[in-house]
């Protein structure tokens, strides 16, 4: 008999049933209904754990955008179908129960963060479990959020925030090169490097994607590209402070960067979008075939290519919600995108996300377009 | 029932995106260079002009009037190989030199006292053989019906991997724009020195308007309206299966592209809409309607983009797609739904 298909008390003794497996934070999560802050509930969790001598659990978090945490609950219920048995909802946060088959029960929370527009999802699920995997390919077959990029320069500032506490040190990097070749270093404790040193040991080719950074007893973390993080052990709240907020700050200066940007008739159309990659990276014609190559077999994208030299134009758009864009990329070190007539900020940042998920891409911004003075000045600039 | 080759339709396309592209490039030296955009009165990317002469329309690919009473039209022409072909290119801008209204800001004519000067825009390939068979073997050629009151300017252009380069060739028979009345002349630039513009300079331009002034090259139209104007229209049709149904009237396309674009005529929709109906994609619903399957399309080669999609299967004409899959699921579903009212 398949879950779609049991009584309501079948299906409410299997929902026990998952609660009585759930590991310690789990449980508090699921039990969880007072409208109490992220840090408060996290530190009175570990305070329980510690009091019940059970080991903490580690918490990963990813930091999505969203114009609205209950409509991405709703379609994150959707998507998990069968897998979802049963939700639960705080003043603070949405709590889902999930168990996928032959795997133990989870919870997974929506939890809004202290910005508008900007929620974390939280688990005491490891990044590596193919439980978080899944919830993953929810994320990316919903249009009710979307992720968030890191800039190399996000990296180096929440390292800094870190390194207020104590010696930084990086124990292992993962970095993907363009050719979509991958690097793990791992280093010793007695030699682990600064976060600085360990971003300059990425060649230029390449994109650095996680991080496991610790300042001795005080904070140990996991810090992902797209907008994640693990919180392994430490101070919690140092973890909030320096890690969490400084994401949210991220994701709040994103949801700005993509805000905006729907082209009006008869307005002058926004700046685009520019995503800045290493130099000389679309140095040459093969490059610009594999990236369209790559960019049209993401499923929910329709790419037509405009033009193809001397520079590239992408006509995309999203199949999910209709969102339209103009993709340019007419320098060896940058990828332009523009809003269409609908441009949704989801819609934006997804594509913006994808791309940098398919190039080694070191930052997003708005492009500033200089002003050119006179024609000696063009020529002079050579165009 | 017209017949497609993929290789014709993505050439015929490149030819048209890089008129848009150099129109654009113009489009931005005379609205966006600080020193040009003094003496500009007015830069017209789709200019329609009813001719003193015969009062029919006159359509260079972009004019300038400028604020010393002299006017521009701008040709970008790619030279036939027969001698018909010439001709018409030669009398066509001999249009251009008798004119003596140009567009202006508000929409209406304005008066180009000075007249206008014509400059022809040619690949760097045909450069050479513009200034013989236009100027040498026409214009300057007694007796010759190209015999326009002042010589055209003719640039070649070259593109390299970040941008265009413009430059007049030099030859005693071409022409030279007049601008020694302004303070700075994008002729003496072009004589003098190569003026290069680089993509990143016109890419909003051409994101914002798209089009150029010649008819929209269909193929070019059929990729545009499947991923821009089909995708925001498709939000709120019903889902059929895979594909979402879609029913479009040519003419209210056509006004879409109009009020966004500042272009697109009924006709261009319609050789568009045929490429997509050869394509499988949509279906003639009779009069000027369609109805169109749109959704998501395999792709049989790594690096194709929609574009090449559409063009291969536009040639090959397939006898299934997302039309007939569209039709079968919806016949199915009406014949299940009638057999559950049966029973």
């Amino acid at each position: 008999m398949s879950r779609s298909t049991v009584s309501p008390s079948l299906a409410r003794r299997a929902e026990l049933l998952a609660v009585e497996q759930l590991p310690f934070f789990d449980r508090l999560l699921w039990d969880s209904d007072s409208p109490v802050g992220l840090v408060d509930f996290v530190m009175g969790g570990r305070r329980s754990a510690a009091h019940e001598s059970v080991a903490a659990d580690q918490l990963t978090f990813w930091t999505l955008l969203t114009p609205d945490s209950d409509a991405l609950t709703d379609r994150l219920v959707m998507v998990g179908g069968t897998s979802v048995l049963s939700r639960r909802t705080s003043s603070v946060s949405h709590a889902l129960l999930i168990e996928f088959p032959r795997t133990d029960p989870f919870v997974l929370a929506v939890w809004a963060a202290e910005t508008s527009g900007v929620v974390h999802l939280l688990s005491s699920v490891p990044v590596s479990d193919g439980r978080w995997k899944r919830v993953e390919r929810w994320i990316s077959n919903t249009t009710a959020g979307a992720k968030v990029f890191l800039s190399d320069g996000d990296f180096l500032r929440i390292g800094d925030r870190m390194a207020e506490f104590g010696v930084m040190g990086v124990s292992k990097l993962t970095a993907r090169s363009g050719d979509g070749s991958s690097l793990n270093r791992g280093f010793p404790s007695r030699r682990q490097p600064s976060l600085l040193e360990a971003v300059g040991m990425v060649d230029r080719n390449s994109q650095l994607r996680t991080v496991l950074m610790h300042v001795g007893d005080v904070l140990s973390i996991h810090l992902r590209r797209l907008a994640g993080a693990t919180f392994y052990s430490g101070d919690f709240s140092i973890f909030y402070d320096c890690v969490l907020r400084e994401i949210e700050a991220t994701a709040t200066r994103q949801r700005t960067l993509f805000s905006g940007r729907t082209r009006h008739v008869n307005v002058p159309i926004a700046p685009p979008v520019s995503i800045t990659l290493p130099d000389g990276f679309f140095g040459n014609r093969a490059q610009s075939g594999e990236f369209i190559g790559a960019l049209s077999s993401i499923s929910h994208l329709a790419v037509a290519t405009v033009h193809r030299n001397p520079y590239l134009h992408l006509a995309v758009s999203d199949y999910t919600d209709g969102s339209t864009f103009d993709v340019f990329v007419t320098s060896d070190d940058e990828v332009d995108v523009h809003g269409g007539f609908t441009s949704s900020v989801e819609g934006f940042a997804r594509l913006v996300t994808h791309i940098t998920d398919l190039l080694p891409a070191t930052d997003i911004r708005e492009k500033r377009l200089e002003s050119v003075g006179s024609l000696e000045e063009l020529v002079a600039l050579g165009g | 029932m017209e017949s497609y080759t993929k290789a014709e339709l993505l050439r015929s396309h490149e030819i048209y995106d890089d008129l848009v592209s150099i129109v654009s490039a113009f489009e931005f030296l005379f609205t966006e260079v600080g020193s040009l955009v003094p003496t500009v009165e007015h830069f017209e990317r789709y200019p329609s002009v009813k001719h003193s002469v015969d009062n029919r329309s006159t359509t260079p690919d972009f004019t300038v009037v400028f604020k010393d009473g002299v006017g521009l039209a701008g040709e970008i022409a790619r030279f036939p190989l027969h001698e018909n072909g010439v001709d018409k290119l030669c009398s066509q801008i001999q249009r251009y030199d008798t004119l003596d209204v140009l567009p202006g800001a508000t929409a209406s004519p304005v008066e180009v006292p000075q007249g206008v000067d014509v400059l022809l825009i040619v690949p760097f390939s045909l450069g050479t053989a513009a200034v013989k068979r236009v100027l040498r073997d026409r214009m300057l050629e007694d007796g010759h019906a190209y015999a326009p009151g002042r010589a055209p300017c003719i640039v070649q252009y070259t593109k390299d991997s970040e941008r265009y380069t413009f430059q007049r060739i030099n030859d005693p028979a071409n022409g030279r724009l007049r601008e020694s009345n302004r303070s700075e002349g994008l002729g003496a630039w072009l004589e003098a020195d190569n003026v290069p513009v680089r993509a990143d300079r016109f890419q909003q331009i051409k994101a914002a308007r798209r089009f150029g002034n010649d008819p929209i090259d269909p193929l070019y139209l059929a990729a545009h309206l499947w991923v821009t104007e089909f995708a925001e229209l498709s939000q709120e049709q019903p889902r059929i299966g895979r594909y979402v149904s879609l029913v479009v009237d040519t003419p209210a396309v056509a006004n879409r592209l109009r009020t966004r674009y500042g272009k697109g005529g009924k006709k261009d929709v319609d050789r568009a809409m045929a490429i997509l109906g050869a394509a499988q994609l949509a279906t003639p619903l009779g009069g000027s309607k369609w109805r169109v399957a749109w959704g998501e399309l395999a792709r049989r080669n790594q690096i194709d983009s929609l574009l090449e999609v559409i063009a291969e299967r536009a040639e090959s004409r397939p006898k299934s797609g997302p039309v007939s899959a569209m039709l079968r699921t919806e016949r199915e579903s009406r014949e299940k739904s009638e057999q559950s009212r049966l029973f």
